[in-house]
């Protein structure tokens, strides 16, 4: 009796000493590893303020740590802009991670070759474009999307067309390999390339291509095409690049899109005329408020939300207008008028408004 | 000497920011989130030992408390009202940019930044402060 007492003891306090050196083991690996990756922090630091020994301080690190730093400097990358994102990345490529990410760029792992595309986007040089551009006809969606987003990042003007083409769809296909504006966010991030290639864009067969070019000329708020995209707004037989157009509009702000928006908030598939009045609010076209009123009275179509909000937006003249229908409890676009006049003042004070139809 | 309180919840974004203040010469404290940051401007964690930060530069998005959130709550205490405030964050939207000044900041630091313009606004900024007191 006295063996099994004894015996169950030993082995409670061997198991209980095997825990807590567990623990303690887990602890000192954990504090070792901060104290890895400050001593890795701190090389890196050393090698953005000291570029011309970076590679000496990286080499003076052991194989593990060498390894650790490349992967803050790749994580440390997109966050930067200027000379120490230029001393990162020719570090890392004196590192080899361009070689090394072009070779992965062939891998048979879709997953592999999305990375590859991150890594060159980071930290490639301008003939990583070559490297990228076949990747958009990559057969798995993940890569296209990578590579498109790696070309925004690169931010070299040699691919914009390419990225405009991956967007074109020929007659019969039913999808495009980059959607809009994943190619639009790419497009975006590139500087010094003219406007003038998305011209003969606005007239192309292709759905998608010519909702590209709208939505770029509305980002970079283009005066000189507003014309052509009120043709658009006007004409083009695809709700979809309508919408974008009256988008595009309310981007632009010019004074001649105030009276082809009127025109289309009267009459129009109900997306449309939901675009053209955000577009309005958004211009503070104060020529917009009766049609506005007129909408947000009719109930028909759902729409008293978004005209709310538009008025709102336009200011002093739209907000008399909400005022004169929220003071009456009873009427069926009150509420609306209440949340847009809830919604403008939380704007107001820097508070975050109500999800608002205008939100995008 | 001036002190900056940095608030940031990425580690490695938050100490190179560190690094670069000290060696411009500046005194830093570091919190990684929106409520140890707020302690931290008003002098009340255990990393700001009593010190009042100059200036406080603000993630939007952290764990805990919004960068929006402090900067409001750092307007509303009359202690911490005038300490001066810079947001760095990713959200470009002119939306976004007017809500951060609604909410109190000073001024506004798209990323991804150059710590190189990020120094010269804090000099810039903890300058016109001294030429105003």
């Amino acid at each position: 009796m006295m063996a099994v007492v004894v015996a169950t003891g030993v082995c409670s306090f061997l198991c209980g000493l095997a825990a807590w050196a567990g623990v303690a083991r887990r602890r000192r690996s954990r504090l070792r590893l901060v104290q890895r990756e400050a001593a890795v922090r701190s090389a890196l630091h050393r090698a953005l303020d000291d570029p011309g020994h970076s590679t000496q301080i990286v080499d003076d690190l052991v194989a593990a740590d060498r390894k650790l730093l490349e992967a803050k400097a790749r994580a440390l990358l997109p966050a930067l802009r200027g000379e120490d994102r230029e001393t990162l990345a020719q570090l890392l490529e004196s590192r080899g991670a361009t070689e090394a990410a072009r070779r992965q760029c062939r891998s048979r792992h879709a997953a592999a070759r999305a990375a590859a595309c991150q890594v060159l986007g980071d930290v490639g040089s301008s003939f990583a474009v070559l490297d990228l551009v076949p990747l958009l006809d990559d057969h798995r969606p993940v890569v296209r999307l990578a590579a498109a987003r790696a070309l925004g990042r690169l931010g070299q003007p040699t691919g914009v067309v390419p990225l405009i083409g991956a967007v074109h769809t020929d007659e019969g296909e039913r999808f495009n390999r980059v959607p809009v504006d994943v190619a639009a966010d790419a497009i975006q991030q590139i500087r010094d390339w003219p406007v003038s290639l998305l011209t003969p864009c606005l007239s192309d067969p292709s759905e998608p291509t010519r909702a590209l070019a709208v939505e770029l000329l509305g980002r970079f708020q283009a005066l000189d095409g507003v014309n052509a995209v009120i043709d658009l707004l006007e004409s083009d037989p695809a709700t979809a690049v309508r919408v974008r157009a009256a988008r595009a509009l309310g981007r632009i702000g010019s004074p001649h899109a105030v009276q082809p928006l009127i025109r289309c908030v009267r009459s129009g598939p109900v997306a449309l005329r939901a675009e053209a009045m955000s577009a309005l609010g958004r211009m503070g076209a104060v020529a917009a408020v009766p049609v506005l009123r007129v909408t947000l009275l009719d109930h028909s179509q759902r729409l008293d939300e978004v005209a709310a909000h538009a008025l709102a937006a336009i200011g002093p003249q739209g907000v008399a207008v909400l005022e004169d229908i929220a003071t009456d409890r009873s009427h069926p676009a009150g509420a609306a008028c209440r949340r847009a006049m809830a919604a403008r003042h939380a704007l107001a004070a820097g508070l975050q408004p109500e999800p608002s139809p205008l939100a995008r | 000497m001036k002190i900056v309180l940095v608030v940031e919840d990425d580690t490695d974004i938050r100490e190179m920011i560190a690094w670069k203040l000290t060696q411009a010469g500046y005194g830093t404290l570091c919190e990684g989130d929106g409520a140890a940051g707020l302690a931290a401007a008003s002098g009340a964690s255990d990393t700001a030992f009593g010190v009042r930060p100059d200036l406080v530069l603000l993630d939007w998005a952290m764990p805990k408390m919004s960068g929006i959130d402090v900067c409001r709550a750092l307007r509303a205490d009359p202690a911490t009202a005038d300490i001066p405030v810079i947001l760095l964050t990713a959200k470009a939207q002119e939306s976004q940019v007017e809500r951060g000044f609604a909410a109190g900041a000073n001024d506004y630091i798209i990323k991804p930044f150059s710590p190189r313009e990020m120094l010269r606004r804090v000099d810039a900024l903890l300058g016109r402060v001294e030429a105003r007191a």
